[in-house]
């Protein structure tokens, strides 16, 4: 009844003209305000000036990149994105996973409700607010923590300051602030289980971590999948502001990130080309990182991305 | 919600509602700051004092920024923005991504390649605004809406819930006759509730809160949104913007309990629409009619 | 069903086209009409409605909420000008952002308020023609009295580019930073006012060491230190005398031998505990909470600040709190720096045809001129300020209408006390504050960063500067050895990049005195 595999290409076609229409604003979207100014990233091997514009601008090949690659902190800011990237796939990624499962589980409708509304309001403060908090409640000076060391008698832990904790803080902010914006996601995959399904698992004398791992898992594994290969994409990436936010000199050396490079060098100094190249750069990676993590999942048998 | 014979709490409930209260409480305590601060009177505000509840309660704040014309103008053109945006957004992005979901549409593999592609890579803020500029858009609301009508992002994630969706019933509907539209209106779309409602607050949330393609294409301060108006009442001298730009010393820092109102404000209708929202999520969906 | 399908489809399709034309057609940027009547006009003609009103489209930084232009202020201030004002206002805090983008493009309007003249993608944009060369219209300034007059000293070269002018100035005072301190701390505890660094040292000390909230720890912070030395404390250890290298390239401030006894007093105050345990983290505006809040002793900021301050202080429990400004000598001399007295300036764009450009002088010439300044700061009396005993106090609406952002429409005539003169103040008071500190005006000394931040600089120090600042920092605070601060600075010194700046500094320094 459905198309053949080897019917031919004008009448497949054909076949799935109101597929075609219904894609089409998409598509219309896509081409004109995604691609029609993708020549953007030919700037990335151009010395951009706009008093030339683009065509008088000087063609530097890939000058910018081989700048980047040649930074003495190239590999400083390799490692710091990666690890803050790691620490937050490991630490923050799964935290809206566990708290959804764990605001499915409560029996009371309004209780879950009120709490459902509570998570996620973090998510709505900038993080100008969130520094600000991070500083009166961590500071080695002002800092509720501290001062409550101090009374005990301890020495002050200067949390800001120590490059040590850099990471371990950034993630912790992440986590508060979009944990429970990220369940709702999950909650939306696990409205759409079949209650039959745990009635069935309880006759079958499943506890309630059972029913868990059986049924509601189960069902947001193709979710959790495909948020981890979208979150793959952006393993260059890390939240600019934050980082230029709880920067200070004592952490640079773990707190340099490609971002931070972008705008000291890109947008300070003006120079859009390399803003271009950084981010070219990263999509680049992130791009073999979504393919390899895409063919890995498909090998596995879930449905990838694509 | 898991099924369970008796409505009694087990240990599993209580350990699960305790740790779910702490949370809650974690993420909920600097929001007594704020709006505590919000209400309080300007006259009596101590700085860097943690208030639970106001010493003395005042609606001064709000009055204020109630007053001015530039809060409603904001309030109206982020309004505009949010609902028509969102509607698009919807329209556009469920339409695509059920395309996307027939993998025998030819030129698929195209398709995905350009979605994908744009995951990854943005052209940049210069040739976007030219583009912008080019349409004659500029200044006007249209430029935030059109630019931000879909995402790869969305896309992707609203494909991987309509292809959870069992095959059997679109197979079904087909054999009796249904068209490819009548499928799709008919069978994925009062299916995917939950996914709708959840990409309808995703995307009035994002529409809410832009700020910066508001500064770039938005020229005339009346048509402001309301995130570039609450810029101007919180000018914070922690942020970025104003670090780098150097001497802060121009800004002149307003009252901390405006600053307070204003962010509860900012934040308060969508907070209002959430419980509507959320009612989508909780329903399970019946699926009894394909079962037997 | 067939009619129900094709009725869904027709509507789709429709509402999709509605808004795609009602989108398309959308408000689009409707230009300006331009100002009638220009060419024929006497140059430098003051009359008010002796001409149509020059119709301005200008980009300027916004400081406090959007204001109504059609408001009493705004609608005098026109009239007053002979101007109609059509300005796209852009938070203070991004305006760098949205410039870089308009200079981009090429999008710029007529007339560009920026204080950041030194920024590169400005300065690339001057060098490439996007601004009017003023020099010749302005010629021998006798068209221009007020612009001649009234500005402050050097106004003009702080704004030129190669020796060209460029632009026209934002008038601030040059007077603006104090070291404060609690007066009343130190009458309490019997110190006499400190006048040299030493003295100040000691003072700070014997302040925290008394615990003044008497809560059993010494957690009074001393000096509130934020993000970079306080400009007055550069001054004091003679950071500002031009000091060359052996090529005769003229060294950045902060990487000479001077900055490196400054960072070794640091390095004994925080060693002390009169600095913050964690001040590297610390903002500007939580150090100000410490202050307005009686947890530290002394700071570094603006003079203007003072009365507003003293309150909340009043109000946070020290009923006789006083801020004092000091004047102390350092081993480099008096530790006082003051501002160019120009916040960057006003530039017209070359989209503004020749003859607009007169009209565009004459207005700001009108600016600049006492009545239209003296507005610019209270209003109209009876509307937006009342004189009482001879000062003028702003009313409840005059605090709304007349305020930073209001100021920043023109170029106003140089006001020695701008920014020392608090607008909560009585006259007494004020005056009182004047007294306080107008001899900073002759000893204070300018940094000569604001006019010699040549491109090879300011493409050069980008690469140190994170790294010299971690060090800066880490010397301050112990964690290195001064000797290793010292090496790492004369290896900054030594790169082949850095010493072309330096001598490229050196002469943009000559031509600036020589000008």
């Amino acid at each position: 009844m459905k198309t053949a595999n080897g019917g031919n290409l004008w009448s497949r076609i054909k076949q799935h003209r109101t597929i075609y229409l219904l894609i089409l604003p998409g598509v219309l979207f896509f081409i004109l305000f995604k691609f029609v100014p993708m020549w953007g990233l030919l700037l990335s091997l151009k010395d951009f000036n706009p008093y030339l514009g683009f065509a008088g601008s000087e063609w530097v090949g890939f000058a910018h990149f081989i700048d980047l690659f040649n930074d003495p902190k190239f590999y400083i800011m390799l490692r710091n994105t990666f690890w803050i990237n790691m620490i937050g796939l490991v630490f923050h990624f799964p935290v809206p996973i566990l708290l959804a499962l764990m605001l499915n589980e409560i029996r009371h409708e309004s209780f879950k409700r009120f709490n459902q509304s509570i998570v996620y309001l973090p998510h709505f403060l900038s993080w100008v607010v969130v520094a600000s908090m991070t500083f009166f409640i961590l500071s080695a000076d002002v800092g509720i923590v501290n001062k409550l060391i101090a009374e005990s008698g301890r020495d002050t832990i200067s949390f800001l300051s120590n490059p040590n904790y850099f990471w371990g803080l950034i993630t912790a902010q992440v986590m508060w602030k979009e944990a429970g914006w990220g369940t709702i996601i999950f909650l939306a995959a696990m409205a759409g289980v079949d209650p039959s399904r745990y009635e069935a698992a309880v006759v079958d004398g499943a506890s309630r971590f059972r029913q868990i791992w059986h049924v509601t898992l189960p069902a947001i594994r193709p979710t959790i999948v495909i948020l981890l290969v979208l979150r793959l994409g952006n393993m260059m990436d890390t939240g600019f502001e934050q980082i230029l936010l709880m920067m200070n000199p004592l952490v640079m050396s773990v707190a340099e990130v490609f971002d931070t490079y972008a705008y000291t060098f890109g947008i300070l100094q003006g120079q859009i080309s390399i803003g271009v190249a950084v981010g070219l750069f990263k999509g680049l990676v992130g791009l073999v990182l979504i393919v390899i993590a895409n063919t890995i999942v498909k090998r596995l048998g879930y449905e990838g991305i694509y | 919600m898991s099924f369970v014979q008796k409505k009694r709490l087990t240990v599993f409930d209580w350990v699960n509602y305790s740790l779910i209260g702490l949370i809650s409480l974690l993420c909920i305590f600097p929001f007594f700051y704020v709006f505590s601060v919000s209400f309080t009177d300007p006259k009596a505000y101590v700085p860097l004092k943690f208030y639970l509840f106001p010493d003395q309660w005042s609606l001064d704040s709000y009055r204020y920024i109630l007053s001015t014309n530039s809060f409603l103008n904001a309030l109206y053109s982020t309004l505009y923005i949010t609902v028509i945006g969102t509607i698009l957004n919807i329209v556009v992005s469920f339409t695509m991504a059920y395309g996307l979901t027939k993998r025998t549409l030819p030129g698929y593999k195209t398709l995905m390649g350009m979605v994908i592609f744009t995951l990854v890579f943005s052209a940049g803020i210069v040739p976007n605004y030219l583009l912008v500029r080019e349409l004659g858009l500029l200044n006007s609301y249209w430029a935030l809406i059109w630019t931000s009508l879909t995402n790869a992002w969305s896309l992707i994630v609203i494909k991987s819930f309509l292809d959870s969706l069992p095959g059997e019933l679109e197979q079904a509907a087909k054999i009796d006759g249904a068209s490819d539209m009548g499928v799709f209106l008919r069978i994925v779309i009062p299916l995917s509730k939950p996914a709708i409602a959840t990409f309808t607050l995703f995307f009035a949330v994002m529409h809410w809160n832009t700020f910066f393609n508001a500064l770039i294409y938005l020229s005339d301060s009346s048509k402001w949104t309301l995130q570039l108006f609450v810029k101007t009442l919180v000018i914070d001298a922690n942020s970025v913007a104003v670090a780098q730009a150097g001497s802060s010393d121009e800004a002149v820092m307003p009252q901390e309990t405006i600053r307070m109102a204003t962010i509860v404000l900012s934040m308060l209708p969508i907070l209002l629409v959430y419980p509507f929202l959320q009612k989508h999520f909780a329903k399970g969906v019946m699926l009894g009619s394909v079962k037997g | 069903m067939v009619s129900w399908k094709k009725g869904m489809h027709a509507g789709v399709s429709m509402a999709l086209a509605v808004t795609l034309l009602a989108g398309c057609s959308g408000t689009g940027n409707t230009p300006a009409p331009e100002g009638t009547g220009n060419t024929g006009a006497t140059p430098g003609n003051q009359e008010a409605g002796a001409q149509e009103p020059v119709t301005i489209k200008m980009f300027a930084g916004l400081y406090n909420e959007i204001p109504d232009m059609k408001n009493e202020y705004w609608t005098e201030w026109e009239r007053m000008t002979n101007a109609k004002l059509d300005v796209e206002w852009v938070p203070s805090g991004d305006l760098n952002a949205k410039l870089d983008l308009l200079l981009a493009s090429g999008d710029l309007p007529e007339v560009v308020a920026y204080q950041f003249n030194n920024r590169p993608t400005f300065m690339r944009a001057i060098k490439n023609g996007a601004f009017w060369d003023l020099t010749d219209f302005l010629g021998d300034m006798s068209e221009y009295p007020n612009l001649r007059d009234n500005l402050a000293e050097d106004a003009l070269k702080y704004l030129s580019v190669d020796g060209r002018v460029y632009g026209l100035p934002r008038s601030r005072s040059r007077i603006d930073g104090g070291i404060k301190i609690r007066k009343d701390w130190l009458d309490k505890l019997d110190i006499p006012v400190p006048t040299t660094f030493e003295e100040y040292e000691a003072a700070l000390k014997q302040i925290v060491d008394a615990d003044l909230d008497g809560n059993g720890r010494k957690d009074t912070v001393g000096l509130l230190y934020v993000n970079d030395p306080f400009a007055s404390f550069q001054a004091g250890f003679g950071l500002f005398e031009p000091t060359y290298n052996d090529e005769g390239g003229l060294i950045s401030p902060r990487l000479t031998p001077q900055s490196i006894e400054m960072t070794e007093w640091f390095r004994g105050l925080y060693a002390q505990g009169l600095m913050s345990q964690e001040y590297a983290v610390m903002k500007e505006s939580q150090a100000e909470e410490l202050f307005k809040t009686n947890r530290a002793a002394s700071y570094g900021r603006p003079i203007w600040w003072d009365h507003d301050w003293e309150n909340a202080m009043r109000q946070s429990g020290d009923p006789d709190a006083k801020i004092l400004n000091l004047h102390l000598q350092g081993p480099g001399g008096d530790a006082v720096a003051l501002e160019t007295g120009v916040a960057g300036g006003f530039y017209i764009s070359k989209k503004v045809p020749e003859d607009k450009v007169k009209r565009l002088l004459d207005y700001f010439e009108l600016t600049a001129s006492q009545e239209v300044s003296d507005f610019s700061y209270y209003g109209i009396e009876g509307v937006h300020h009342t004189v009482d005993d001879g000062q003028k106090v702003l009313t409840e609406q005059g605090v709304k209408e007349v305020n930073t952002t209001s100021k920043g429409a023109g170029v106003l005539t140089y006001n020695k006390f701008g920014k020392v003169i608090s607008a909560s103040g009585d006259k007494a008071y004020n005056e009182a504050k004047i007294a306080e500190v107008e001899h900073f005006d002759e000893v204070g000394k300018i940094s000569p960063n604001t006019y010699t931040a040549t491109e090879s600089w300011i493409n050069a120090w980008p690469k140190y500067e994170s790294e010299f600042n971690a060090m800066y920092t880490k010397a301050v605070v112990g964690q290195i050895p001064m000797s290793e601060f010292e090496a790492h600075v004369d290896w900054i010194n030594e790169q082949p990049d850095i010493k072309k700046a330096y001598l490229d500094m050196a002469e943009a320094y000559k031509n600036f005195h020589e000008q």
